[in-house]
């Protein structure tokens, strides 16, 4: 039987045993032609004006579903072990929009404007359910429930971490002065924007219906047997370990642990803290994406394995050279593992396929 | 050495921008790299031996130590504030010619890209290691680097971005700049890149912090 998106339930229990680290003879493999530009993903989203603010009636829920619905038929397409589904807007920055930042449309990019805000200015910021973008970003996820009807998964949309938060609404070079020069500042608003994401994330999963009995992160298309929350702190990348260990991981650590499967999303440029996030242990499995022009996969092997000596389950999502592919079979544990490969053709998947023993 | 270039360059190397600055900690309501360039002038050190002996051989050390992951970017952001401190006393002395310039870079973060801490790091260390940095700001346009180059048609062309979405821009940007100046060089930095990368787009140089940035300049400006 041909399941409508490729959405087999019997995908299920490559997933489960991709959390729980069964034992397993191949990674769970997942190939996708979704790119890392998701504004240009949709017709909606690639009409907004470039070089212009983004207002909110500029996001129609219903304007993104025909593109949304074409993007998951690539299930329909691929045989593999994944499910697919779908986020609202997944090139906005919701949280960022929701407490208050501006939003602007950049070649290829939507970016929440720094704001560079006093502490006076920042302690009015918070959660506000009743805030315009909440509102959208409920409504954006109740539309996609509506018009999936079951046949594909949902899940929250794409939200910053706190320090992130912290880079927004200080600025870039001022929320990192403000870790040293003025912790005690900071450190709340860390504490705060940690409220915030758990307190978002959990409004959006009462508004999404469980799939095959789980929840699932559409931009990973990861699918798990508990609440995912999907952690990311990319400005990491201009702290030092010390003051990830002194400000943000209890933060980190204190989101993970009100959702049963929480994950990390990592760039290369985090591996300094990896150890330490290794430590919490409440977050259960680890995204590292393989970035165009970031680092070469044979630099990153030893972080991907310092994840699975942890004991935690292992997504990498990248493009890969059949060499490159062959180095991660060769250099990890199948178990835990789950290789997302962006390919730009079926002839590519041909060639990577008999590689993950797919 | 003249002691006050020794405090000079210990305050840049620690980041202890003025004698208000709270860190770091063990320097509290001390003079910092401000002061202390001030006072040095004062005292009649040439601005080129403050630049020489006190500055550089400071951000050299800086350098060193993030290359070896004993400092972070905050340390070097605070040592970069610290060095623009002292560079503001001397900035009439390259403005009057009395202490020449090595070169222009013009630099900004790329188009689709706010990131500034990069962009701002190289800025203050570059023009401390003696360059005239014109700074394009964030979200720079390939037409904005070439109007520069209008102005300063010897520049050297420095693009950050901190985003794997925007560092694709670069390319477009090299490749606007080669039109109308072929034989510019272009440095590209940031988080996300690599040297493979920045051959592929037709950079030539990648540099992975600002202290191997003023390095690779110091060879190009012989």
């Amino acid at each position: 039987m041909k399941y409508e998106f490729g959405n087999d339930p019997a995908k299920v229990e490559g997933y489960k045993k991709f959390w729980s680290r069964e034992s397993v003879k191949r990674p769970l493999i997942g190939f996708s032609f979704k790119s890392w530009f998701p504004l240009d993903e949709f017709k909606a989203s690639r009409a907004w004006g470039k070089d212009a603010p983004l207002t909110l009636d500029m996001v129609v829920p219903e304007d993104f579903l025909d593109d949304q619905e074409t993007l998951l038929r690539e299930g329909e397409t691929i045989d593999d072990d994944i499910f697919r589904g779908a986020c609202p807007a997944q090139m906005l920055m919701w949280g960022d929009a929701i407490l208050g930042s501006s939003m602007r449309v950049l070649p290829g990019n939507v970016v929440a404007e720094p704001m560079n805000l006093s502490w006076e200015e920042i302690d009015k910021i918070g959660f506000d359910r009743n805030s315009p973008w909440c509102k959208k970003y409920i409504e954006f996820i109740d539309v996609l429930v509506k018009s999936s009807a079951g046949k594909y998964p949902i899940t929250h949309g794409m939200l910053n971490g706190p320090m992130d938060y912290a880079v927004t609404f200080r600025g870039h070079e001022q929320a990192v002065m403000d870790l040293l020069i003025d912790p005690e500042h900071i450190s709340a608003f860390l504490e705060r924007m940690g409220d915030f994401f758990i307190d978002i994330t959990k409004e959006a999963w009462e508004h999404i219906p469980l799939f095959c009995g789980g929840y699932y992160d559409a931009q990973y298309n990861l699918w798990a047997p508990e609440s995912i929350a999907r952690l990311q702190e990319d400005s990491v990348a201009v702290m030092s370990p010390d003051l990830y260990g002194q400000y943000l991981k209890a933060v980190d650590a204190r989101i993970s642990s009100h959702f049963g499967s929480a994950f990390m999303h990592l760039h290369a440029t985090s591996m300094m803290v990896l150890d330490q996030m290794l430590d919490i242990p409440t977050l259960h499995c680890f995204e590292i994406n393989n970035d165009v022009g970031g680092p070469p996969v044979a630099t990153m092997i030893p972080y991907f394995q310092m994840v699975q000596k942890a004991k935690k389950s292992l997504l990498i999502r990248g493009s890969f050279t059949s060499g490159e592919l062959r180095l991660l079979m060769d250099s990890l544990e199948p178990t835990g593992l789950y290789l997302y490969i962006m390919i730009a053709d079926m002839k590519e998947i041909e060639i990577l396929r008999p590689i993950v023993g797919f | 050495m003249n002691q006050l270039l020794e405090q000079l360059r210990i305050c840049v190397e620690n980041g202890k921008e003025n004698r208000t600055s709270p860190y770091p900690p063990q320097m509290k309501n001390q003079d910092g790299a401000n002061e202390l360039a001030k006072q040095a002038l004062d005292a009649g050190v040439t601005p080129g031996d403050i630049l020489n002996l006190a500055l550089v051989p400071a951000m050299d050390a800086v350098g060193q130590k993030f290359a070896e992951n004993k400092i972070f970017i905050p340390q070097m952001l605070l040592s970069a504030r610290a060095m623009s401190a002292a560079m503001i006393h001397l900035k009439p002395f390259f403005q009057s010619g009395e202490v020449k310039r090595k070169g222009v870079v013009v630099i900004g973060t790329v188009m689709g890209d706010l990131h500034d801490i990069g962009k701002n790091l190289c800025s203050m260390i570059v023009e401390g290691a003696g360059w005239e940095v014109i700074d394009l700001g964030v979200d720079v346009k390939p037409e904005q680097f070439v109007t520069a180059l209008d102005t300063y048609p010897d520049a050297i062309v420095g693009l950050s971005a901190l985003l794997t979405t925007t560092m694709v821009n670069m390319e477009l940007i090299i490749n606007s700049i080669r039109e109308k100046y072929p034989q510019t060089k272009v440095t590209v930095g940031g988080a996300p890149l690599n040297a493979g990368f920045a051959a592929k787009i037709g950079a030539d140089n990648y540099s992975k912090d600002p202290v191997e940035l003023t390095g690779w300049l110091e060879k190009i400006a012989v």
